[in-house]
């Protein structure tokens, strides 16, 4: 089991094919050794805030150097969590990307607005998709310096 | 002479005053009576001439009987003539003198007198007063007439004759009032027979009457049967002209009459009500009110009508208007009735007026109003909500349309890629050729939701209108669009364009939508040439984008702004047949129409035209 507190990436997303093509092509990249999925907005919660399963084995200290999230998930959604990892001292400063499958979605804003670092529309055309988010985890990752 | 001396006796001592003259006038003998007569005594006897004592004014008189006398022998001749008194007043002797010349024994012509000067004085003021009276009548402004017993007009006075118009003449064949209206003969009939039956009795009266002119006049009289007075012997009329007064009067009175007759025919309720609450005046739609005959109702206190109004509002308006003098308008439920009444009520002098009406029908309708009206408010904010629903539901439906289509193609497309990667070397070109086939079908639905999501998108959003320079827009438009076909080379030819006002991102829309079919269906030209334009005309723009392409045929015009409707297939041009149905979308929206003209082979010239203000 990997050391929860050393993790780079978390990524909340509800889907398991697009969480399976957004891995494989970080993985690719090299960019995915210190990655944990959560598969929902309540689980996202309890290891950001080291709460529930995450209790005994993470510590809110440490933190990744971004949340990639989904916005559209079951129990607890992305803006539900970024909300409040945004209005919490502890977690406001770590860098969170949103995802979203759809171009009409109202939210944007209302991320930006709760302090979201970035917003992107996950294109369906596959290569589009895979340049997407090998950029985004080289930017996130290589090129952005985390504040801790 | 025994006789003679008789004679003389008797002459010396009768009263009548007597004289003898001789046939010249000379005076024979004078009586005692006749000196006494004069005033003077007998011892003056002779020194009087007869003729002397005579009133100058009345000597003509005197001769001519005395003259008459001589000419007729023994006839007497009577007349009256005035003697001078010795203290100069006149006194009137009533006389006779006979020519006795040829008598035997008197041989002289006698006269006889004796002294009727009171008489004459009384009679002189009787005919003084008479003349007065008559003055007197004669000059009133009443008019006077007397009647003989059988009502003949036996006089007239001129006042009178002014007053009717008729003579006395005509008058004598008329009744004493003259010809009476038909309708105040009844009357006057009994009038006049009462002042027979009567005598001494006034009696008035008023009637009309014709004039000689023809029209009828009202006259005031009063009639007094005198025919048993010796002094008048006749049954005599006062009257007088009181037409205009009359006129007056029935002027006054149809005013009157108006009024009321106003009060009792119009629509409204109206009675008077004095300080004590009786009933002053009423007309006949209080009837409605309290369903008793107005009549009846006259100097009976309103409380007693209909115990019911105690301490409702309406005793509350009506005390309010009689205690402060103001008016009071409202509206009232009638007990019983179940009639709802608007009441006016006046302060008037001593009391209050009240019109009202039944307002039943009217309240009645106006609660119907009201209720259509709830209804109709409820139904609107009833279909507001059930369209805030369904915008909702639209706009829930179209997000996840867009989230929940698109992420299952990103999987297919996804998989399909990894396993074109990872399981190359197994796969053969046929297989590739499928794979290839699945990733292309599926790229071109994710096209189609997000084209489908984008023309929803246009018919939900609201148009912000500015002013715009379409010249930079299509300029910037063509820039981007040239850069992205920058393999191709593309004449393109900019006009002029004039500005319109209208909502920049969707006119931005429309220009990329036809500037990219017009590159897009002028791909296969050699030249390919693309030219944009417009011009202002009455108030509204009109620009065309024209290339030389491939054109289409306009039997199927009307098929290209309809949404999915292609006129070529995707073999041909790539497309999913949204573009041209967002633009036709937008330009409605901004209240203008689009059209297209073309030839197959000949290019095809889209246009467009909205109000420019």
């Amino acid at each position: 089991m990997m050391n929860l507190n050393t993790v780079e990436i978390l990524l909340a997303e509800d889907n398991m094919n697009d969480a399976e093509l957004i891995i494989r092509e970080l993985k690719k990249n090299n960019l995915a050794n210190n990655l944990v999925h959560v598969k929902n907005g309540e689980e996202a919660l309890e290891f950001i805030f080291g709460t529930g399963k995450y209790a005994e084995i993470r510590s809110a200290e440490y933190q990744p150097k971004v949340v990639i999230m989904d916005i559209q998930m079951p129990k607890v959604n992305g803006i539900e969590v970024l909300e409040k990892m945004k209005s919490t001292p502890l977690t406001r400063s770590i860098p969170v990307v949103m995802l979203t499958s759809s171009k009409e979605s109202p939210d944007i804003k209302r991320c930006y607005m709760l302090g979201a670092n970035s917003y992107i529309v996950k294109p369906v055309n596959f290569e589009h998709f895979a340049d997407s988010i090998r950029c985004l985890g080289q930017y996130w990752l290589l090129l952005n310096q985390p504040p801790y | 002479m025994e006789s003679e001396q008789r004679y003389r006796i008797i002459l010396e001592n009768v009263v009548e005053g007597v004289m003898l003259f001789s046939e010249d006038r000379e005076v024979l003998y004078q009586s005692p009576s006749i000196l006494k007569i004069g005033g003077r005594a007998i011892d003056e006897r002779t020194k009087i001439h007869g003729f002397q004592t005579i009133y100058p004014e009345d000597y003509e008189i005197v001769q001519y009987h005395f003259d008459a006398a001589l000419r007729n022998p023994g006839v007497p001749q009577y007349f009256q003539a005035r003697l001078r008194h010795k203290k100069g007043h006149s006194v009137w002797l009533e006389a006779n003198i006979t020519n006795h010349l040829g008598t035997m024994g008197i041989n002289a012509l006698v006269m006889m007198g004796r002294d009727i000067t009171e008489r004459k004085i009384t009679e002189q003021r009787l005919n003084d007063s008479e003349k007065r009276f008559r003055a007197l009548i004669e000059y009133n402004y009443d008019g006077i007439l007397l009647a003989d017993d059988k009502d003949q007009v036996v006089y007239q006075s001129p006042s009178a004759a002014k007053i009717s118009g008729w003579n006395f003449d005509e008058r004598k064949s008329q009744p004493s009032l003259g010809i009476i209206h038909p309708d105040d003969l009844p009357q006057i009939n009994i009038i006049t027979r009462f002042v027979r039956e009567n005598p001494g009795k006034p009696y008035f009266g008023s009637c009309r009457r014709l004039k000689k002119d023809g029209n009828y006049q009202w006259i005031e009289f009063t009639q007094t049967n005198l025919l048993h007075d010796k002094n008048v012997s006749a049954i005599v009329t006062n009257l007088r002209d009181i037409t205009d007064k009359k006129l007056a009067e029935e002027k006054l009175l149809s005013a009157t009459d108006r009024l009321e007759s106003v009060l009792q025919r119009m629509g409204d309720g109206f009675m008077i009500l004095n300080a004590e609450w009786e009933f002053v005046f009423t007309n006949n739609q209080v009837f409605e009110l309290f369903g008793i005959n107005p009549e009846r109702m006259i100097g009976k206190r309103i409380w007693d009508f209909n115990p019911g109004l105690a301490g409702s509002l309406l005793e509350l308006e009506f005390k309010a208007a009689m205690e402060t003098a103001d008016s009071r308008n409202f509206e009232f439920l009638l007990p019983d009735k179940n009639k709802w009444i608007y009441f006016r009520v006046n302060p008037i002098p001593g009391g209050i007026s009240v019109f009202f009406n039944d307002i039943t029908k009217q309240k009645t309708g106006e609660q119907e109003v009201k209720k259509l009206h709830r209804e109709l408010e409820q139904k609107v904010e009833d279909r507001t909500a059930e369209l805030q629903k369904a915008n909702r539901e639209l706009e829930a439906f179209t997000y996840s349309v867009s989230h929940d289509l698109r992420a299952p193609l990103r999987g297919i497309i996804g998989f399909t890629s990894i396993l074109e990667e990872d399981y190359s070397t197994q796969l053969d070109e046929e297989a590739r050729r499928i794979t290839g086939i699945i990733k292309n079908n599926t790229t071109k639905m994710g096209q189609l939701i997000d084209d489908l999501l984008a023309f929803s998108r246009v018919g939900r959003a609201e148009l912000q209108k500015t002013e715009m320079n379409q010249e930079i827009l299509v300029r910037e438009i063509r820039d981007d669009i040239a850069r992205d076909n920058s393999s191709r080379q593309i004449e393109w030819l900019i006009h002029p364009l004039p500005p319109v006002r209208a909502d920049i991102n969707s006119f931005r829309q429309v220009w990329i939508n036809l500037i990219t079919n017009a590159v897009k269906y002028s791909g296969k030209v050699e030249k390919p040439v693309i030219e944009i334009g417009g011009n202002l005309n009455n108030g509204h723009v009109t620009y065309y984008v024209k290339d030389n392409g491939v054109g289409f045929d306009e039997k199927y015009a009307g098929k290209l702004f309809r949404v999915f409707q292609r006129l070529h297939s995707s073999d041909e041009f790539e497309g999913t047949g949204v573009g041209l149905a967002i633009v036709d979308k937008i330009i409605s929206k901004h209240g203008g129409r689009v059209w297209a003209r073309s030839e197959p082979g000949q290019g095809a010239c889209f246009s467009f035209s909205v109000p420019a203000h």
